[in-house]
């Protein structure tokens, strides 16, 4: 939203949404960000050289600060020059920040001496502390924003979508078409003040079916990260930071041909979770009909695990939303394999398009195989009975119906699994 | 002078067409970025924020309290250097999982 900072003939400063023209100066400023609530802005003149009237010997300093908190949000310092090409303008240099989509300076002949009257004007050679605080009032909320395109249409092409806590259906229906457009995973959790019963059914009503979603509960009680006592209230929190956090550290892991080892769910007792003072919510009793009722729903629960190692709260599965028993595609890391070995496809065949057939075949036929043949060795493929002992297969013809202009390909893989169920037989002999 | 052109005529000359680059390697590892969507007090909502332990107070507000600040902190205290946020407001629909409209 375009707002405007005007110094009147009389030294009085202002912020509004619009101006008359009589100002002896103005700075229209257009933010990238919204703003929320608690945020001033100050503004302070600086006069730079003794006993100079030219607009150019004299600087403004802009800083919007939240007042909550006392985090300064963006400052601008620069001289009063309306020329984006000279770099101590304060032009240029609000430019240079990036955080604003445009910003302009006005001056009237008379400035100088607004200035001067102004309770904001430091003189050469005074301490400088002289300035005048403005309120700012929050932004409006967009309401044209498309966010599906904002997320695909970004530079920035995430591999991992999180969406905490969300009970809006428009939200995470956006974001599931958002993940199936870039074929990526999309972890959703669930609110944390709800049963396991509503956790179920919430999970359950969801029922994407679909692979490329996973949800989790999480129902623990911590101590905040900023706490700063050692017996300060616990509260409920977001698992999603901590399991975002941990899938990223485990895909810089890449091996020396660049394959992440995404063949390692985030789930168990290698990913715990870090927070001091953990607990589980009151109420939540995790017995087996509850976790029973969780798996069913396909819901993986933040829960404490007893390991031989000691307790340990962690991920207690690592579950997808696809409705099967037996497919490898309610597996997260299974799912997620599918994913990257498809994308890594996709990627190679759009970068040897348009190039004459036979070589787009020959390239991309060698540049795929050349990463699945990576991808088998860093174990996220794995040899397929389907595939008479191969671990992927793949095909690239000219179609016989566009010979000149299409080309079929065929790609099958066997992803690597997880083990999340043990059947144990034990006898005594005599 | 040696003539040397990109496209070649009549004129005795040589035709080089400069360098091809085939020293290029297919990476397997496309880059990784994660995208958290979440409810924050300042930020922008018309693309992706890149958020550092430096810069999260100023560009998404210090909100102790509130869960994707914490999940997003959770990231960066993880040892992860940047995270991309998208900010969204809730209620894009006021239609509830819990509570289907009727």
């Amino acid at each position: 939203m375009q707002r405007f900072i005007k110094l009147a003939t009389n030294g009085a400063l202002s912020l509004a949404t619009s101006i008359t023209g009589a100002e002896a100066l103005s700075v229209a400023y257009e933010l990238n960000d919204v703003l929320g609530n608690d945020v001033e802005l100050s503004v302070a003149f600086f006069q730079q050289a003794a006993n100079s009237t030219s607009e150019a010997d004299y600087g403004m300093q802009l800083t919007w600060t939240d007042t909550a908190t006392d985090d300064v949000l963006y400052q601008v310092r620069g001289k009063l020059i309306d020329d984006i090409n000279d770099f101590s303008s304060i032009l240029a240099v609000a430019d240079a920040t990036e955080f604003f989509a445009s910003f302009e300076l006005q001056l009237q002949p008379n400035a100088v001496d607004s200035m001067v009257s102004s309770a904001a004007y430091n003189a050469y050679g005074t301490l400088g502390r002289s300035f005048e605080t403005l309120s700012v009032p929050a932004d409006d909320i967009p309401d044209d924003i498309d966010l599906h395109d904002v997320i695909t249409l970004s530079e920035v092409k995430p591999t991992y979508l999180t969406h905490g806590l969300t009970d809006d259906v428009g939200l995470f229906t956006t974001l599931l078409r958002a993940a199936n457009t870039l074929n990526i995973p999309l972890y959703v959790e669930l609110p944390q003040d709800i049963t396991a019963e509503q956790a179920a059914q919430m999970a359950n009503m969801l029922d994407t079916g679909d692979h490329h979603v996973a949800v989790y509960w999480n129902p623990t009680l911590s101590s905040r990260r900023d706490a700063i006592a050692l017996r300060s209230a616990k509260k409920t929190r977001s698992c999603l930071g901590v399991l975002l956090g941990y899938a990223l550290l485990r895909n810089a892991r890449a091996n020396g041909q660049g394959i992440p080892p995404i063949h390692v769910p985030i789930a168990g007792h290698d990913f715990p979770l870090p927070w001091r003072n953990i607990e589980m919510l009151p109420g939540v009793k995790l017995n087996e009909a509850t976790l029973e009722m969780l798996a069913t729903a396909k819901v993986n629960v933040v829960a404490p695990v007893r390991f031989d190692s000691g307790v340990r709260y962690v991920f207690n599965d690592c579950l997808t939303q696809y409705n099967s028993k037996t497919s490898a595609l309610r597996l997260t890391n299974a799912a997620d394999i599918e994913m990257f070995s498809a994308d890594r496809v996709i990627q190679i065949i759009r970068r040897h398009m348009l190039k004459p057939t036979a070589t787009f075949i020959d390239d991309a036929d060698r540049d795929c195989r050349k990463v699945l043949d990576a991808c088998v060795s860093a174990g996220l493929l794995k040899p397929a009975e389907d595939l008479n002992g191969a671990p992927y297969t793949l095909s690239i013809i000219p179609r016989d119906d566009r010979p000149f202009d299409a080309v079929d390909i065929a790609f099958a893989r066997r992803p690597e699994g997880a083990v999340r169920a043990a059947y144990l037989t034990t006898t005594i002999n005599k | 002078m040696t003539f040397v052109t990109k496209m070649l005529g009549n004129a005795s000359g040589i035709q080089y067409g400069g360098v091809q680059d085939r020293s290029e390697v297919v990476q397997g590892n496309a880059g990784f970025a994660g995208l958290y969507t979440g409810e924050f007090k300042h930020g922008r909502f018309d693309r992706p924020m890149k958020i550092n332990q430096g810069n999260i107070r100023a560009r998404l507000g210090y909100q102790p309290n509130n869960p994707h600040y914490q999940a997003v902190q959770d990231v960066l205290d993880l040892g992860v250097p940047f995270v991309w946020v998208q900010r969204v407001t809730a209620g894009l629909s006021q239609e509830s999982i819990l509570e289907p409209a009727t």
